[in-house]
């Protein structure tokens, strides 16, 4: 399969692509990768997750870890893999203009599994409230993920949760681990929580109640369609960004991971109109989407390299629908 | 160039190992080692190039060696960059080092082996900004470890080595190291002897004085306390200023001084000693920094003359002795014997005991007895006395001006009959 490199797209179509740096001295952890970013009053805020532990991942199968190619690789003497998140506003130039770490103290307890923290957190505003939508792992002793919002107040020199609530499933559903639900931007408290077959779910702002408000037919795909980024609305129609994980077997036999995505168009009932031929962002075989918004005449496209690094992508709008329409 | 201007030129050429390598450095360099890991192990991953591939993988491992306390990571790095150029030593340098960290010597141990028989030391330097300080750091880590595995004649054996033959190499931080450790290994097991003085010696006694046949025994570990009163004639009464006291009693060079009446104020750093001298011993040991006491104060408070009968120099290590030295008010207050500790046998240099010399001699004292050692070839004090001072004919007596080393119960006692 021929895939081409996003990044490689838009440096050549007018594009920008820019790394998120934070100093040092000033993260919790070592990792800040996977952003979210989102728009609010004509401003670029970016949630960004920053992890203790970093990816091992001998991509060319050349150098294993002595545990294997691909290796989460906390503190030795740590059992707790924990996630804190930075909220980044950015200026004209995609830099970061200021960031806080998202004070979490008033609705942390002690963490139950061994994953910590609020995991890839998109950044939505709705309602005139902003929202991190992301998976908590850390509240039970099994390790159950369900999708959480956490309501955040953004000031001037802070980013506090004011409140947290786990959304439960839909209907008589169940599973173990709910991730990557994209929040439909212009439908406050909706998701897609799944693309193929396309699945909407609604909540409110207590999550008092999930419940299906639409469920589309399955096309036949190679592979599941992953959550990615919010969705946005755009000239009538709904675009998201979403990946998919395909299995790759190692010269030893052995699965690795390699991530494709694809922007997917649905029209205003959901129903696909078109996709975007698979594509990588960089030449790294691990990397994740969890941030698409549209800002002025460009699309913002928010994504991980290697759960290592962490970049902010824009694009003409023009050049972004003719990439999906393969122009 | 920055992260950003770094990023752009990977961006424009993603297959370029070279643009990676650069922008790993510069993250690296702004301590952002997660990020600058993932470059540098792409660097590994797919650069063709031997040179270039090792250089990663070091740097891999620098990242995840400030990540902290993940060794396991580091260790694959370091075994990866071995594999990749055997006859390379940084690695094995590296990977000694952190098993010496992680408290496993006899690895620590192996791969200097390894890398003595296996590296080429003439290969050129690599351009990274690892600590591998050059074919003496194995030789130190190998030192290290073979203490800790109980290769104690071999680590010593090493570090005189490595003091020897190899300090116009080493960087100062090594050449300290090796003055400490060789000083901790001191020369195995004779080194901790004690030449003690017994009654039973006292028709060996070379140099008699006042009451000598009274005494049961000394106390001192190489006849300080014998010298002292020799050169006084046996003084009862007099003063002392001890720095650097240790223990109250055992190798202690004022405890029979102050069976005699003396007074005086022992001066020490580390406060079990103190506490034990002064529960102790009638005199009093004070809890104080040597190398930032005010000597002159010091005196002031505690003396009513401007002459101190004996003055004991004797901190750690030799270079400390020294630099408190010279704080001492030489000009303001006089000495007439004086035992000075320079600790020769482990700074074959010879320098603080040159400078040592040159200082005191400078401000009137003579040198009586020079290398000082418990026994052969072990020499680590001098010993002067102010010629004004003391007695001239007993001063010639025991005149033993020459830098050959002293095994004091030679020079002290005459053979023991058959």
């Amino acid at each position: 399969m021929n895939i081409s490199r996003l990044v490689d797209y838009a440096i050549n179509n007018s594009g920008v692509v820019k790394p998120i740096v934070i100093p040092a001295d000033d993260l919790s952890f070592p990792a800040l990768t996977n952003p979210s970013i989102a728009e609010k009053d004509g401003e670029l805020y970016v949630c960004v997750r920053n992890m203790s532990h970093t990816l091992f991942h001998a991509e060319n199968d050349r150098f294993h870890h002595v545990l294997g190619k691909n290796v989460l690789c906390n503190k030795e003497n740590e059992n707790i893999f924990t996630t804190h998140n930075y909220v980044c506003k950015l200026n004209s130039n995609l830099t970061i203009e200021d960031y806080f770490l998202v004070d979490t103290s008033a609705n942390d307890v002690e963490p139950l599994w061994q994953f910590s923290g609020l995991e890839d957190a998109r950044l939505v505003f709705w309602d005139n409230k902003s929202y991190l939508c992301g998976t908590r792992r850390d509240t039970t002793t099994n390790g159950v993920g369900r999708i959480e919002m956490s309501e955040v107040r953004i000031d001037n020199d802070e980013c506090v949760e004011v409140n947290r609530v786990r959304i439960p499933l839909p209907g008589t559903e169940d599973s173990y681990c709910e991730k990557n639900w994209m929040p439909i931007l212009h439908m406050p408290y909706h998701f897609v929580k799944w693309s193929n077959p396309v699945q909407i779910v609604k909540t409110d702002q207590t999550a008092s109640y999930c419940e299906n408000v639409h469920m589309g037919s399955y096309y036949p795909m190679d592979y599941d369609w992953r959550g990615g980024g919010q969705i946005i609305d755009h000239n009538n129609f709904y675009y998201g960004i979403i990946h998919e994980s395909v299995p790759v077997a190692t010269e030893l036999n052995k699965r690795d991971l390699l991530y494709y995505h694809k922007f997917i168009v649905w029209d205003k009932s959901w129903n696909l109109v078109t996709q975007s031929k698979s594509f990588t962002f960089t030449d790294s075989l691990v990397e994740f989407a969890c941030g698409l918004c549209k800002h002025d005449q460009d699309v913002y496209i928010s994504f991980g390299q290697t759960d290592l690094v962490g970049y902010i992508l824009k694009l003409p709008i023009t050049k972004f629908e003719s990439f999906i329409h393969g122009h | 160039m920055d992260i950003d201007t770094l990023t752009q030129k990977y961006f424009k050429d993603m297959d370029n190992c070279d643009s990676k390598l650069e922008l790993a450095h510069a993250y690296y360099n702004q301590q952002l080692f997660a990020p600058a890991s993932l470059f540098y192990q792409k660097v590994a991953e797919y650069s063709t190039n031997i040179d270039q591939t090792y250089i990663a993988l070091i740097m891999c491992q620098m990242c995840y060696e400030k990540l902290g306390n993940r060794p396991t990571a580091e260790k694959s790095f370091l075994l990866a960059a071995i594999d990749t150029d055997p006859q390379r030593p940084e690695a094995y340098f590296l990977i000694s080092k952190l098993y010496e960290k992680l408290n496993d010597h006899q690895q620590s141990y192996y791969w200097c082996i390894m890398a003595e028989n296996v590296c080429d030391f003439g290969l050129h330097p690599l351009s990274i900004p690892c600590i591998y300080p050059g074919r003496y750091g194995i030789t130190f880590q190998k030192a290290v470890a073979a203490y800790w595995i109980g290769k104690g004649k071999l680590s010593r054996d090493i570090f005189t080595y490595l003091l020897t033959e190899e300090t116009q190499f080493m960087h100062n931080s090594y050449y300290h190291a090796c003055v400490r450790n060789r000083q901790q290994l001191g020369h195995g097991p004779d080194s901790i002897s004690i030449s003690r003085y017994l009654e039973e010696y006292h028709d060996r006694l070379k140099f008699k004085f006042k009451d000598s046949d009274k005494i049961v025994q000394n106390y001192a570990q190489v006849y300080q306390d014998m010298f002292v009163l020799y050169m006084l004639d046996g003084k009862y009464n007099g003063t002392y200023l001890e720095i650097g006291s240790a223990m109250p009693i055992k190798c202690n060079n004022t405890y029979l001084l102050e069976q005699r009446g003396w007074t005086g104020v022992g001066i020490e750093f580390q406060e079990h000693f103190v506490t034990d001298y002064n529960n102790t011993r009638k005199n009093k040991c004070l809890l104080a920094d040597a190398l930032t006491l005010d000597y002159t104060q010091l005196i002031k408070d505690n003396y009513n003359t401007n002459i101190i009968d004996y003055l004991q120099l004797d901190i750690e290590p030799a270079e400390n002795t020294f630099n408190c030295m010279l704080r001492i008010p030489f000009d303001t207050y006089k000495f007439r014997v004086i035992t000075y500790e320079h600790d020769e046998y482990v700074d074959p240099k010879g320098q603080w005991q040159h400078q040592s010399q040159v200082v005191l001699e400078s401000k009137g004292y003579q040198r009586v007895i020079s290398n000082v050692s418990p026994v052969e070839n072990s020499p680590f004090e001098d010993w002067y006395v102010h010629p004004e001072l003391v007695d001239i004919n007993r001063l010639k007596d025991i005149l033993n001006n020459n830098d050959t080393v002293t095994k004091i119960s030679d020079l002290m006692l005459k053979l023991a009959d058959r």
